[in-house]
């Protein structure tokens, strides 16, 4: 059985921590509290699936703050906003920010573990599929400045013999080159180059 | 005496009379009595002769209602000439002499006929009577019924006597004093005084009036005044006369009646027409007019027609005559008089005596009182209006603290929902320990504790804005500022983070005691701190404070709310506290106009200033009066 995911939950006011912490563990989560936003940021989350009940309003920066603090430093960990007081402004924006959820106080244990287990489900998915990506980016990686050039006007839609053409050299120098991308990539035919030079795209873009 | 102006021409004419009488007779010893034939042409010459003094009040009555008579039923004119022996007051005799003087005084004036007043006249006159004008018819008048008999028979006399009603005045007296005691028979001592004396005496014997009777005879009217003021209203006073006193004093009977009336503390009847409005209460007797208008009758007929031998012909009527303005002095009741008695000087109503000054009077006091009344229903208007104008204040700053409660609704709930968020996630956290079988007691135990506080939290803030939002009365007690701006702060403590203002409290007073609203104060440090809050939202994040201090001053507290904000423009400072006056976009300006009239509601001060980072406003109140209890203000609520 692999560790439990661990729920970390940002809220000022202690009441309210020890018990979200208590359910959650009651739920068999992992849990672990912080007091503040920069109390959360000495002690981000390490890998593993994870989950943030961020609380939107506390002195100091406030959980947006945060949410964004975490996206420019790349910690991608799937959020979930707990507010007292919800309004539909704040709401829109946390969403925007990209938050997984949304949630006002007081919350019903069964929305908020529902919360929880998308959030970590939609976390599980997006670290699968960085993993991927960072995979195909290695790859990439080992190919010569040549084999590049034929991967891009492959992906282009270019002819082996056009391809020839335009890079001043033999059909037969252009194929075992193209055989050799498809090696290094790990892809089982041509129609494969397609999908992962759009997926490398969607991660740099 | 008063004369009437009428009297003083008639005297002056007697007077003229005599002169030219005088001088006629002068004329008619030279001139072989040519006067006397020039009067005898047409007019009639009558001699009145007088027992007491000419100008007695009873005998001008009848002489003058005689006159008048005679001058409207009489054909030809008629001169009248007066003498007076006047022997009703002094005591000499005139004799002869008396005689002699008429004989040479009207010589050559032809004497028509002679008017005799009183027995005294008559004796004087009729013994001389051959001397001097015996075919001249004589009418006698004024003497008792019983001398009337005594007089010698003359050819041509009639007698008109008169009836001194003493008897009928005892007995309207009895009816009017029931319960009276004695009566008081007051007299001169001139011989008409005798005279009416002698006849009183003889009806009081016959009267058999079952009280005592006594004299009061020739007494000074000093003498008698002292003593009638000693009397009381037991008694009754018969006034006859009082023409002489024994100590020679000489008077005019009705100005003693006016003496007397004026002292006496018991009523005075008396039985003389003309003393009735002169002090008398009532009495019986005959009108003297009346008898005047007879004398002037039998003249008449005496002129046309002398009666041969002597004639005494009835007396005129006596009736009851009473002056109500005694009868109410005396307490005596007008309804006991005998019927059809006069009653004379009946007080008119004061309405109908002055009907239009009563008319002018009543209506101004109607316009008076309309007035009042106007002025009190524009008074009791006001006072509504007032206490409509309280109750809207009052409603105002309800609103106002309902406006607030909105602006701190953010921030409200969230507190709210904070404690109850906590419950939830406790109970379900129990009840998912339960369902998995792994709650151990203790942490049960943990967890309720957990719950009880939260609620207890939850309820507190409730409780806070409950306290804040009541609709109430002004009510007045002690209470601790310091409290109030603790409780204060943990309600806007919230707010302050929410807009990421810092809140701090330097509460410095040492004598914190207030007396007056809480709430309405509570209301007036809420509105100054959320005005901090507003300003301190211009600078930066992390500058923003809020400052609430207290101080002792000379004679109360100070309590001042200091911000880090722009400050207040100094064009605005002195209109900071009108109403509909606001510096914020969305402000309505009723905020600070409440504060400061609840603030002057609690005879304090509000006032505001620059500091050189912000603005302050600070609150004065004065400190409470040592024997201040609490209950609800007299003052209107702002």
């Amino acid at each position: 059985m692999t560790a439990p995911a661990v729920i970390h939950v940002v809220d000022d006011d202690a009441a309210m921590r020890s018990a979200l912490e208590r359910l959650l563990q009651a739920a068999g989560y992992g849990v672990r509290t912080y007091a503040s936003a920069g109390e959360f940021l000495l002690e981000p989350p390490e890998g593993g699936a994870a989950c943030v009940l961020l609380d939107l309003r506390m002195p100091g920066p406030s959980g947006l703050d945060l949410h964004e603090a975490l996206t420019r430093r790349g910690i991608r960990v799937p959020v979930i906003f707990l507010t007292g007081h919800g309004d539909v402004a704040t709401g829109v924006r946390a969403m925007k920010a990209g938050a997984s959820d949304f949630l006002t106080k007081p919350v019903a244990r069964d929305t908020l573990l529902a919360a929880i287990a998308g959030a970590l489900e939609a976390g599980a998915r997006q670290s699968a599929a960085c993993a991927e990506v960072a995979d195909l980016r290695a790859r990439y990686a080992r190919l010569t400045a040549r084999e590049r050039q034929v991967f891009g006007l492959i992906v282009a839609g270019k002819l082996n013999k056009q391809i020839a053409g335009e890079l001043g050299v033999a059909e037969r120098t252009v194929k075992a080159q193209r055989a050799q991308v498809m090696v290094k990539l790990g892809a089982a035919h041509a129609a494969e180059l397609g999908r992962i030079a759009a997926r490398l795209n969607d991660a740099s873009g | 005496m008063r004369l009437a102006p009428v009297m003083r021409v008639l005297l002056a004419a007697v007077l003229g009379a005599r002169l030219i009488a005088a001088h006629g007779a002068d004329h008619a010893s030279a001139n072989g009595g040519e006067a006397g034939g020039s009067q005898s042409s047409g007019r009639a010459n009558v001699l009145v002769i007088s027992g007491t003094d000419a100008y007695l009040p009873a005998f001008e009555a009848i002489n003058r209602a005689m006159q008048a008579a005679l001058d409207e039923r009489h054909s030809r004119p008629v001169a009248f000439l007066y003498e007076a022996t006047d022997s009703g007051r002094v005591s000499g005799d005139p004799g002869p002499t008396f005689a002699e003087y008429l004989e040479n005084k009207y010589r050559g004036t032809r004497i028509d006929a002679v008017v005799l007043t009183t027995e005294l006249a008559a004796d004087l006159y009729l013994e001389h009577r051959n001397r001097l004008w015996p075919d001249a018819p004589v009418i006698l008048h004024s003497l008792p019924a019983a001398d009337a008999r005594r007089v010698p028979p003359h050819p041509g006399l009639v007698v008109l006597p008169t009836n001194w009603g003493v008897l009928g005045t005892l007995r309207i007296a009895r009816r009017l004093q029931p319960d009276a005691r004695r009566v008081t028979v007051v007299s001169g001592i001139s011989r008409l005084d005798q005279r009416i004396l002698d006849a009183a005496r003889v009806d009081l014997e016959r009267g058999a009036l079952g009280i005592p009777v006594e004299f009061v005879v020739g007494q000074s009217p000093r003498t008698v005044e002292v003593r009638l003021a000693q009397d009381d209203r037991r008694s009754i006073v018969l006034y006859l006369s009082m023409f002489r006193d024994e100590h020679g004093g000489v008077h005019v009977p009705r100005d003693v009646l006016t003496r007397l009336s004026a002292a006496s503390a018991a009523p005075i009847y008396g039985i003389f027409d003309t003393f009735v409005g002169h002090g008398l209460v009532a009495g019986e007797m005959e009108s003297f007019a009346e008898r005047g208008e007879r004398v002037a009758d039998l003249l008449v007929t005496a002129l046309a027609r002398p009666t041969a031998s002597a004639l005494v012909v009835p007396a005129t009527r006596s009736r009851c005559v009473a002056d109500a303005r005694q009868l109410e002095r005396y307490g005596l009741s007008p309804g006991l008089l005998p019927d059809g008695c006069d009653l004379r000087f009946v007080e008119r109503p004061f309405v109908e005596r002055y009907w239009w000054q009563s008319l002018l009077v009543a209506v101004a006091l109607v316009v008076q009182s309309v007035l009042i009344a106007l002025l009190l229903l524009q008074r009791r208007r006001r006072r509504a209006a007032e206490l409509s104008l309280a109750a809207q204040r009052l409603q105002l700053a309800h609103a106002s603290r309902l406006a607030v409660a909105g602006e701190l609704t953010a921030s409200i709930a969230h507190e709210i929902n904070q404690p109850l968020g906590a419950i939830l996630a406790n109970a379900e956290a129990a009840e998912l320990l339960v369902q998995s079988g792994r709650l151990e007691r203790s942490e049960l135990l943990q967890i309720l504790a957990d719950i009880r506080r939260d609620d207890v939290r939850a309820s507190e803030v409730i409780r806070r804005l409950r306290a804040m939002l009541a609709r109430h009365d002004v009510e007045r007690r002690r209470f601790d500022l310091h409290a109030l701006v603790e409780e204060t702060s943990a309600l806007v403590r919230t707010e302050a983070s929410r807009r990421g203002v810092a809140i701090d409290c330097a509460l410095g007073a040492r004598h914190a005691e207030i007396f007056g609203d809480r709430v309405q104060l509570q209301q007036v440090l809420i509105n100054l701190v959320l005005n901090a809050f507003d300003a301190s939202a211009a600078s930066a994040e992390g500058a923003r404070h809020v400052t609430i201090e207290t101080c002792d001053t000379a004679d109360g507290v100070r309590m001042s709310v200091r911000d880090s904000g722009p400050g207040v423009a100094a064009a605005d400072l002195p209109r900071l506290f009108d109403s509909y006056f606001s510096t914020k976009a969305g402000g309505m300006g009723l905020g600070l106009s409440i504060a400061r009239s609840i603030v002057d509601a609690h005879g304090g001060t509000i006032a505001a200033a620059n500091t050189g980072g912000g603005a302050v406003f600070v609150v004065e109140l004065p400190r409470p009066p040592s024997d201040a209890r609490p209950g609800r203000s007299g003052r209107s609520p702002p």
